[in-house]
């Protein structure tokens, strides 16, 4: 099970009245690692993802005491860059498909 | 009143620096090296014995998409999925030429700002300017540098006391001198990213 709590902005969006099931049903997972500074894992978050630092800092809280967390949503094409893109700043993360 | 130059990166109105003496200059330039030994495309050209290779098998790769099995290796390139060998491997396909060129570049960058540093002797302090782009690369090049030594000493967990067990003369030791080090170097230019004028969005 993947933990949505991370993403509320975007669950918010999919709770409204509409019946069409958007198409973001993937997501990106990044895992706690003992190596990956804090500060840095929160540096990516902002710089990749353009968080403001409160939520960066929070998801990296997140994927620390949790040992996970959820920091994007979308197509499996979105989110495939977005691992891609983890890994080349080398946070360990996996996508998932959300259901 | 002595004034004593901060070592390592620090940052101002006016950017970033990084102040290293010539023995730390040559330890970041043989880490660099290393590095960039391990992460180079794997072309095939190694082998020197492959004249029987199946055209088709060589564009499509290998089902596995060359799943590394040095655990240094698979840390800096991991598995996009969790469960799904099959799908991991199509990832890997598409995505680990990219990001092994990814890491070349910015190793390449890291070098160019250790040719500037103008330390002339193992004991003497020198300095370069380090532009956003290349502080940017310099700050993936140490995390990757600490993440291979981070495999390499088995470092595991959060809260491991990593040098527990080891003799006085252990040669771990040595290395995880270097992980420290690098640490505090990276710590170092998070604060001076953080509080340069590049970084106020």
């Amino acid at each position: 099970m993947v933990i949505m709590t991370a993403t509320p902005d975007t669950i918010e969006e999919v709770a409204g009245d509409t019946d069409v099931v958007p198409d973001r049903p993937w997501v990106t997972v990044v895992w706690n690692d003992p190596v990956n500074l804090m500060e840095y894992v929160t540096h990516v978050f902002m710089t990749y993802f353009g968080y403001d630092r409160d939520k960066a800092t929070a998801l990296m809280l997140d994927v620390h005491n949790e040992g996970r967390a959820v920091v994007s949503n979308g197509n499996r094409e979105e989110m495939e860059r977005d691992v891609e893109a983890m890994h080349g700043y080398g946070l360990w993360a996996t996508l998932v498909k959300d259901d | 009143m002595v004034f004593a130059p901060r070592r390592g990166f620090s940052g101002s109105r006016k950017g970033i620096r990084l102040r290293l003496d010539g023995a730390e200059v040559e330890v970041l330039d043989d880490l660099l090296s290393q590095l960039s030994a391990l992460v180079a495309p794997d072309d095939g050209t190694a082998g020197g014995d492959d004249t029987d290779v199946d055209p088709l098998a060589a564009l499509m790769g290998p089902p596995d998409g060359d799943r590394p099995s040095d655990p240094a290796l698979l840390r800096l390139f991991p598995d996009g999925y969790r469960d799904d060998p099959e799908a991991s491997g199509d990832f890997r396909r598409f995505t680990q030429s990219g990001l092994r060129q990814l890491r070349g570049t910015r190793l390449d960058t890291a070098r160019g700002v250790l040719t500037r540093i103008d330390a002339d002797s193992p004991d003497d302090l020198g300095t370069a300017q380090v532009a956003p782009d290349e502080a940017a690369a310099l700050l993936g090049v140490v995390n990757d540098l600490r993440i291979v030594l981070g495999v390499r000493l088995e470092i595991v967990d959060d809260d491991q006391d990593v040098t527990d067990g080891w003799a006085p003369d252990d040669p771990r030791r040595a290395t995880f001198g270097v992980y420290q080090w690098l640490t505090w170097l990276q710590a170092g230019l998070l604060e001076a990213m953080a509080g340069s004028p590049a970084e106020e969005k």
